[in-house]
């Protein structure tokens, strides 16, 4: 499977998180325990810390890119995202993450439905530079 | 430009902006009228870093900046029972951006203190509430602009030409038609119609249909908040209300809507159930002002309020803008909000700063994103109920299921 790489390079392997249910990091995820605390998402209470998180797409509010930041300085952000639409926001702290911290959070963009809800099933995933993808 | 000659702070903006404009496919970049920066809040010591990267790089703003709600009410922290890391912390990175040029507005409604671009002008927005507010009242253009990239953009005075800056990109998608059983009176209307959208509208842009024409501008600002705490909207058209919706054919730029879903009495009941931890029992705190309490809204609470007297162990916190508690106090409305035993807090809000002590297990809120919000960032439980509602929760001191 092709993806778009949109921000970093490779990723994984690493094991998987998929959720149909965008997640806003902001309320949603605490930087400091890796862990999901929106009390209304289904994830509540994983540990997105390592993971590979697939979803949507992003979703609430524009300080989950500070979030996605201080999870990269506190060690605990998730491996790498996985999209089917780019959400700036997410991008933005992947991005200042690289510039100031010199390590990011790679994103990857799989609009394909059919290829996207193959990480529904998926245990592991990775991809290398070019946006090759594997699944397992 | 980008060989940094207009100095180190506006290369390391361009260089950021120029990726961000690849990855939106953008060719071009459009200038900013000006910019509203939610990266100020101190969510922890990297948003210090940035802000401390910032400063080194000798950044100044090149269009009117304005800042939104901080993590501190600045003259008052120390006295609310703020750490004094947190706060120092959170004062620091305000200092930052001052020196940078940018105005201290300190509030998340900075279109209510007269920040209002003009119809169909340019701006690089931060703050999912006032993103939707600027794109959908206002008629200004703004993207979903991420904490950080909000004051890259000041800095540089541009932004990537893409996404809700192209007038094809605002194309209302999904069509919502308030259905007749609804009634229209109940003042929570707003944040449940807009909770429901935001739920269902996915990153697509709804258009509503069947809102009152008398809406005020407070009940658009509840309803878009709402949206943009369960969704990420970021514009949303309510036919006969806002600028670029006189009617669903304009509002779709004359395409057909993908969906239609009717918004039943039953569907925004469940709604309000789904913004609610609990229904009955004793409610500790009452939290009004998510976004920023207006004179509007302090008004309709002095009228609530007046002559009453809330229960002696809860607490009522009011948040809002230094400039609303001005315009506020000067018209009166603040003494018999007192009175009943009100606290008006300024530049900050329950969700931001550590307002709400330990013993606080229930809080009470008229507020679609106070309620979202608050089980998760706050570990508290919430009750969603109109501003009648908990005006009566502060006097009684508990809720009854009854009333939801």
């Amino acid at each position: 499977m092709r993806g778009r790489v949109a921000v970093g390079g490779a990723a994984g392997p690493a094991p998987v998180i998929f959720t149909t249910d965008p997640l806003s990091l902001w309320g949603g995820f605490d930087p400091h325990s890796g862990l999901v605390i929106d009390a209304h998402h289904p994830l509540l209470g994983v540990s997105l810390s390592g993971r590979i998180v697939v979803m949507p797409a992003g979703r609430g509010s524009s300080t989950s890119s500070a979030i996605l930041l201080e999870s990269v300085r506190a060690r605990t952000a998730p491996a790498a995202f996985v999209f089917q639409r780019i959400d700036p926001v997410f991008a933005i702290g992947a991005l200042v993450a690289e510039k100031l911290y010199g390590r990011t959070v790679p994103m990857v963009i799989v609009e394909n439905e059919q290829d996207f809800s193959a990480f529904a099933a998926a245990a592991e995933a990775s991809w290398d530079e070019g946006g090759d993808i594997s699944v397992r | 430009m980008r060989r940094g000659e207009a100095g180190p702070a506006v290369q390391f903006a361009l260089e950021v902006l120029l990726r961000m404009a690849e990855l939106t496919d953008a060719t071009s970049f459009v200038p900013i009228a000006s910019a509203h920066v939610d990266g100020c809040l101190y969510e922890g010591d990297a948003v210090v870093d940035f802000v401390d990267h910032l400063t080194a790089l000798g950044a100044k703003v090149a269009v009117p900046t304005t800042l939104n709600a901080i993590s501190v009410e600045l003259s008052q922290w120390r006295a609310q029972g703020v750490p004094t890391r947190f706060g120092d912390q959170a004062v620091r990175i305000v200092d930052g951006y001052l020196a940078m040029g940018a105005r201290p507005s300190f509030s998340c409604a900075p279109y209510a203190m007269g920040h209002t671009p003009a119809f169909g002008q340019h701006v690089a927005w931060g703050e999912s509430n006032a993103i939707a507010y600027a794109n959908s009242v206002l008629g200004a253009r703004t993207d979903r602009y991420g904490d950080f990239l909000d004051i890259l953009a000041a800095i540089a005075g541009r932004v990537p030409y893409q996404g809700l800056h192209q007038t094809e990109r605002r194309r209302g998608e999904l069509r919502f038609v308030l259905a007749d059983d609804v009634d229209t009176s109940d003042e929570a209307l707003y944040p449940l119609v807009g909770y429901a959208i935001g739920l269902l509208s996915g990153g697509r842009i709804p258009v509503v249909e069947g809102l009152p024409a008398d809406a005020r501008p407070d009940d658009l600002k509840a309803l878009l908040a709402a949206a943009a705490s369960s969704g990420a909207v970021a514009l949303a058209h309510l036919v006969g209300l806002t600028p670029e919706a006189p009617d669903v054919i304009t509002a779709c730029q004359g395409e057909p809507p993908s969906s239609v879903t009717h918004l039943s009495a039953a569907r925004l009941a469940e709604v309000r159930q789904a913004l609610s931890t609990k229904t009955d029992g004793q409610v500790d705190a009452v939290a009004l002002g998510s976004p920023h309490f207006s004179v509007g809204e302090f008004r309709e609470l002095a009228h609530l309020v007046r002559g009453r007297r809330m229960a002696s162990q809860v607490r009522l916190l009011i948040t809002t803008s230094q400039f609303m508690r001005d315009r506020a106090q000067e018209e009166g409305l603040l003494d018999p909000i007192r009175a009943f035993g009100g606290e008006i807090i300024a530049d900050t809000c329950v969700l931001l700063s550590p307002l709400l002590p330990q013993h606080v297990r229930t809080v009470m809120t008229n507020s679609g994103k106070y309620a979202h919000y608050i089980p998760s960032l706050l570990q508290k439980d919430v009750v969603f109920g109109s501003l009648a509602e908990c005006v009566a929760a502060a006097e009684s001191g508990h809720v009854r299921g009854g009333f939801l």
